[in-house]
This record gives C-alpha cells, sequence and structure tokens, in this order.
C-alpha cells in the first residue's frame, strides 16, 4: 500500500469512528438545543446609522495666500481636523452632562419608570463593591452623566470612510426608534458643544489679532493679519448660526429592516462546528486513550 | 467562510464571541486530533498544539486591547470585504496599490474557519497556517521534532500567529525558502519567493542577499569568495553611496514621523527635533549601524518597558541571542562555510534596522521576522552537517 492510499484509509477510519458516528448525532441534536436555547435568550439587535460629511469647507480651514496663510496655518494646527474635534466631543463630559439635563438618562437607563432623573438607582458589580469596601471609597447609589458619557462612548460608532470626507455614526439597539432619536440628539449636541469651545477660540484669537494689529508696523505683516481677522469673524458668524458646524447632515439616522445580530444561521453552524469537534475529540480520547495519554 | 452568506457584525463586544471563537478554537482541535490519526504529529505535538491553539484568546482584548496591534483592522476587513465580494480599497492588486494588504487577505481568505466574527478569528487562521508549517518542518530529513516544537513556543511566534496580522505569512515563507534552499528542493522557494515580495521586501531583499551570495559568488563553497563578495557589497555601497542613502535617510525620517503621538500627522504639527540628522556618508552608516546592532539585539531595553509584554520580549531576545551561540556551538558552525553568507545577510538585516530603529515595538517585530527564519535555517544547516561529517567519517573508517 503506497502513502496515498494509507493517507486516504486513516482519513476514512478516521471519520466513520470517530467524526460519522451514532453519538455525533446526539451532539449535533445537542448543539440544536443550545443553539435555539442561546437564540431564545437573545434580544434582535438593529442596527441605527447615519450618514454626515466632515464640514471641510469652514471658514477656518480655507486658505489664505501669502504671510496670511503661512500665520494662518502656524496658528490653526494643521492636525486637528473637523472631524476630530467633533469625535472628542461626541466622547466628552460636556456633551453627556447636556444629554442628561435634557432628560435622557431617564430615557437611556430607566424608560417608563418614575424615578426622578437624579434618582435613577445604579447597581454595582461585586467586584466593584469590593474594590470600594478594600480601598475605603464609596459608590454612588444612582446614575449620573458619567454613565452617560460611558453609554455614549460605548454604544455609538464614529468612523470616517478612508480619506473621503464621508463619516457614517452607527449604533446597534433593541429599540431602533428610541436609538434613532439619540443617536440624532447626540450628534446635534456633540456639534453644538464643539461649536462653544470653538467660539471661545475664535474671540481670543479675534482679540489676539486686534492686538497684534494694533502692533504692527509692517505693511505686509498687517496686511496678513488683517485678512486672518476677516475670516477670523467669519467663522464667528457662521458658530453662532443654529446650523451645524463641524459636520453636515446628509442622511438622518435610520435603522435596518431587520435586526442585524444575533445572526441565527451562524450561531447554529459555530454550535454544530464546536460539538461536532468536541464529539470527535472525545471519541478519539476514548479510542486512543493508552497512547496520547 | 461561512460568513460569506451573513452580513458581518463585529461581535467583540459580546458574549457571543466566546461562542464564535470557540467553535474556531474547536475546528483547530478537530484538525490536530485528525493529523495525529494521520501519524503526522506525535503525542507530546498534539498536547502542546491543543494548548497553543488556544492562543488568540490570550492577546486580544485579554493581554491588550487589539487597537495596540492596529494592523488587524486591516486585515480582518480585507478578508471580509472579500467575502462580500467587495474590495477593502478599490482598485487594489497584486503589483500595484494597497498590494499587501490585498494578497495578505486572499491568502487568509482560503483558510477554513467557520466564523470571522470578530477581529480575533484572523488569530486561528494565522495558528493553522503555522500548524501546517510545523507538520511540514517537523517532518524533513535530521531535525528534532522536539527542537522545532521549541522553535514553535518561542513567545513571539505564539504572538504573532496568534493575532489577526500578516507576520505568519511572512515568517512561514520566509522559513520555507531559506531550509528548502538548505536542502536542495527548489520549487517551494521559487512559489514563496514572490509572497515575501509583496508581502515584505525588506525580508525579501535580504533572502536575496543570500541566495545572490550563494548562488552566483559560490560563497557556500569557499571563504575567498566569501571575503570577495563582502568587499564587492562594500565597494557597491561606496559607489553607490548617494542612491542608498537617500533611501536609508527616507525611511529613517518616515519611522521618526511614525513614532509621533498621532503618527504622520502629529509629525506634520511638530515637525523634526534638532536631534535628528541625515546620515552623510556610507562611513558614518556603517559606524551608526555597529553602534545600533547591540541596542536593536536586546530590544525592548527594560527602561522603555510599558507592560509585561515588553519583560517578556527582552528576556526571549536574551534567550534568543544564547540559543544562537548554542547552535554555532553545537554543531561547530563556525567550520562550516555556509554558515558565512547565511549570518551575514543576517547581519546586513541587522545593520539596516539598526539605522532604522525608532519605535520598539515595530521594530521587535521586524527583528523577529528575519530572527526566525534564519534561526530556523542555521538549526537545519547544523543537523545536516553534523550528519554529513557524520557519513563522511563513516565512509572514511
Amino acid at each position: 500500500m503506497n502513502n496515498f492510499e494509507q493517507s486516504l484509509k486513516l482519513t476514512l477510519d478516521f471519520f466513520n469512528s470517530h467524526v460519522l458516528t451514532k453519538s455525533s448525532l446526539k451532539y449535533l441534536g445537542a448543539s440544536l438545543i443550545f443553539s435555539l436555547l442561546i437564540i431564545f435568550i437573545l434580544s434582535p439587535k438593529f442596527l441605527i446609522s447615519t450618514t454626515l460629511l466632515e464640514n471641510t469647507s469652514t471658514a477656518e480651514t480655507q486658505k489664505i495666500d501669502g504671510v496670511g496663510g503661512l500665520l494662518q496655518s502656524i496658528a490653526g494646527g494643521a492636525g486637528n481636523t473637523n472631524f476630530e474635534k467633533f469625535k472628542s466631543r461626541l466622547e466628552s463630559t460636556a456633551v453627556a452632562k447636556r444629554l442628561w439635563d435634557e432628560g435622557w438618562g431617564k430615557k437611556v437607563f430607566a424608560p417608563g419608570s418614575d424615578y426622578p432623573l437624579d434618582g435613577i438607582p445604579k447597581s454595582h458589580s461585586m467586584g466593584a463593591r469590593l474594590s470600594a469596601l478594600l480601598l475605603g471609597y464609596k459608590l454612588s447609589d444612582t446614575l449620573t452623566h458619567h454613565d452617560m458619557k460611558q453609554f455614549a462612548k460605548n454604544s455609538v460608532g464614529l468612523t470616517k470612510v478612508g480619506r473621503s470626507s464621508k463619516i457614517v455614526a452607527t449604533m446597534k439597539s433593541r429599540d431602533p426608534e428610541f436609538a434613532k432619536e439619540f443617536l440624532d440628539a447626540l450628534i446635534y449636541i456633540a456639534d453644538s458643544e464643539a461649536k462653544v469651545g470653538e467660539i471661545v477660540l475664535t474671540k481670543s484669537r479675534i482679540a489676539s489679532l486686534k492686538e497684534g494689529l494694533a502692533d504692527s508696523k509692517n505693511a505686509i505683516v498687517t496686511s496678513g493679519l488683517s485678512n486672518l481677522l476677516n475670516s477670523a469673524y467669519f467663522s464667528l458668524v457662521t458658530l453662532e448660526s443654529d446650523q451645524p458646524y463641524f459636520v453636515i447632515i446628509v442622511d438622518k439616522a435610520n435603522s435596518t429592516e431587520t435586526p442585524i445580530s444575533p445572526n441565527i444561521f451562524l450561531i447554529i453552524f459555530a454550535n454544530l462546528v464546536t460539538f461536532l469537534s468536541l464529539s470527535a475529540f472525545i471519541s478519539y480520547f476514548r479510542a486512543n486513550k493508552e497512547q496520547i495519554w | 467562510m461561512v460568513n460569506e452568506f451573513a452580513a458581518w457584525v463585529d461581535y467583540g463586544d459580546s458574549y457571543l464571541y466566546y461562542l464564535f471563537e470557540f467553535s474556531n478554537y474547536a475546528w483547530c482541535i478537530l484538525l490536530v486530533i485528525f493529523a495525529h490519526h494521520l501519524n503526522l504529529i506525535s503525542k507530546t505535538a498534539l498536547w502542546v498544539w491543543i494548548v497553543v491553539f488556544a492562543g488568540p484568546f490570550l492577546f486580544n482584548y485579554v493581554i491588550f486591547s487589539p487597537t495596540l496591534y492596529g494592523d488587524q483592522y486591516i486585515y480582518t476587513f480585507e478578508v471580509v470585504e472579500r467575502a462580500f465580494g467587495r474590495q477593502r480599497i478599490e482598485g487594489s492588486n497584486l503589483i500595484g496599490y494597497n498590494s499587501t494588504g490585498y494578497l495578505a487577505g486572499v491568502l487568509l481568505s482560503y483558510v477554513p474557519l467557520p466564523a470571522l466574527a470578530t477581529l480575533t478569528s484572523l488569530g486561528f487562521a494565522n495558528r493553522i497556517l503555522a500548524f501546517i508549517f510545523y507538520i511540514w518542518l517537523s517532518r524533513i530529513e535530521y531535525v528534532s521534532e522536539k527542537t522545532i516544537l521549541g522553535f514553535i513556543l518561542i513567545p513571539s511566534f505564539i504572538l504573532y500567529t496568534s493575532l489577526s496580522l500578516r507576520e505568519a505569512l511572512i515568517l512561514i515563507p520566509a522559513t520555507v525558502i531559506l531550509v528548502s534552499y538548505l536542502r536542495g528542493k527548489y520549487l517551494p522557494m521559487l512559489i514563496m519567493l514572490p509572497l515575501v515580495y509583496i508581502l515584505k521586501f525588506q525580508v525579501f531583499t535580504f533572502i536575496m542577499i543570500y541566495l545572490i551570495s550563494t548562488m552566483i559568488f559560490r560563497t557556500h563553497k569557499s571563504m575567498i569568495m566569501f571575503i570577495i563578495f563582502v568587499i564587492s557589497a562594500i565597494i557597491g555601497l561606496f559607489i553607490f553611496e548617494e542612491q542608498v542613502l537617500k533611501i536609508i535617510n527616507l525611511y529613517r525620517l518616515a519611522f521618526v514621523a511614525e513614532d509621533f503621538e498621532n503618527g504622520y500627522a502629529g509629525f506634520g504639527i511638530y515637525g523634526l527635533s534638532n536631534e535628528f540628522a541625515d546620515i552623510s556618508s556610507t562611513l558614518d552608516a556603517i559606524i551608526e549601524s555597529l553602534k545600533g546592532i547591540p541596542v536593536l539585539l536586546f530590544l525592548p531595553l527594560p527602561w522603555n518597558w510599558e507592560g509585561i509584554l515588553y519583560a517578556i520580549q527582552f528576556f526571549e531576545s536574551v534567550a534568543l541571542i544564547i540559543g544562537f551561540i548554542y547552535l554555532v556551538k553545537k554543531y561547530s558552525l563556525l567550520k562550516v562555510q555556509a554558515f558565512y553568507p547565511l549570518v551575514f545577510s543576517l547581519g546586513v538585516a541587522f545593520g539596516l534596522y539598526s539605522l532604522l530603529v525608532q519605535n520598539e515595538g515595530t521594530f521587535v517585530r521586524y527583528r523577529f521576522e528575519v530572527v526566525f527564519p534564519w534561526m530556523v535555517a542555521l538549526y537545519y544547516l547544523g543537523v545536516s552537517s553534523a550528519h554529513q561529517s557524520k557519513e563522511l567519517n563513516k565512509d572514511s573508517s
């Protein structure tokens, strides 16, 4: 018998003795029951997404020629794109605090309950309780805007598509209507909070530019600073309007028609593989106990 | 993969992570017992592989966040997009744009896995490749199975082949090329060379230095030819000084930029410090690399440690150096002419990397991509030459 024939014989022998056996059928049955159990336990989750465009045409990002351009590039900090500013705000405490103050805490953590906003009870894990006991600090009994911050950070994903200005914000939720509302509110508040910071920065920049202009004795520098001052005033006007500044909302939050998770076929298939492998392993171990132990 | 028929959702943040990844692990165990049944692996190897196949569970989400090795997202999405008949980056192909990501995606997508559901899944694909590689390596002539098991138990080998990276696709073909060449079997070498060319051009270059030195200069047969080759290489460096230094300085700058906080964007803001200077002559480059090699050998140095992983990698570096010395002594490799071109190409790799080193994490990885294949090749050279000496002694007596 040559090597190929021997390998083929061993392969067939392996499948007949350890994979395609009666006990494997039992394991397959168990895997189906286990899969159904998991599927019943899990609740369907929908994917809610919204499409945004990074606003790259704001006054600050418009290039100014000559000395003004040079001064602008030094002052502006080319690394901080509007996307980065917006993303940082989205995960900030200030945004979470505003969401909390607008009543989102109750909608997120205790929908339909009678708890007051600052009285929603907070449960703690055993580990957290033990840490608090050992280290001697007190755990908060009620939920606060810090929990809202964590919720927003954990449940909302913000990704920029390649080098384009397209941004997609996504969220998985059991309740698509709530999630759509929440995602839209979060984006609007994050943008307006980012605007608050930018307004303060632009105002201080205007004050500095005015001082610079008053001290300037060089005509080229004066011209450059004037251009920058115009640009800063234009930014301020745009920032103070009601419209989103850092992002343009292309498509408001919408949900998938059917749940994207859990994928029942994937669960059934994964469990089939696990149980079949387990069955083969046990069968192989029993048959070759002497050799492999 | 089953995902071809299912929408992609990253289950990394849910308990389903364990369900899907456990099915991948169970599938790997089935492969191990099947290999044992076919007598491809021994009893010891059976148990070792049952344990090391669990490697992917240990790293992502447990020891570190998957973002520590951010490339994992690239290769996972390359495979996921292929499953849906799309491309991660439009226009990717084998010879042009994004060739590395594209080829890694193609190769990893052909490794059968029950579920590609999280960032950890491709770690199991890499482990399967490592397992096949182990079977091949442990069955070639002269080698001892225990030593090969020792190689696959090197912590860095377990780490890089348990993540969704392309390292397994570099380490394995590079080792196959060197060992196949030493065995005089050229077909596997010719198949693997294009892969290494696309996936890691630097490693391809170091391999080519070895192949050219032995094929054209016959440095593995004659010490005089080896000396001529080394002198020619040094003269070549001086003749093409401008071109060589241009490339080295460009890469030095690129690695400095990459090491900035926020990468190239951060570099764009802060720019270069006064401490950084271009290498201006070949002599400077040689002196700098000689000074840098000891540092590169022991990376990550204790004062740069940022966690347990760094400490393990440092002690691994020390162990590998001891292992190298042990191999040289045990098999009297200094008396084997073929040892010199092999070590010379390894030295060139170290010399070049020592000029570029900026970031510990990146260069520990780069270093391992050359150390592992060359160590296995040195081991094979040692055992095969020892066997040949025995045969010669038998014949003469």
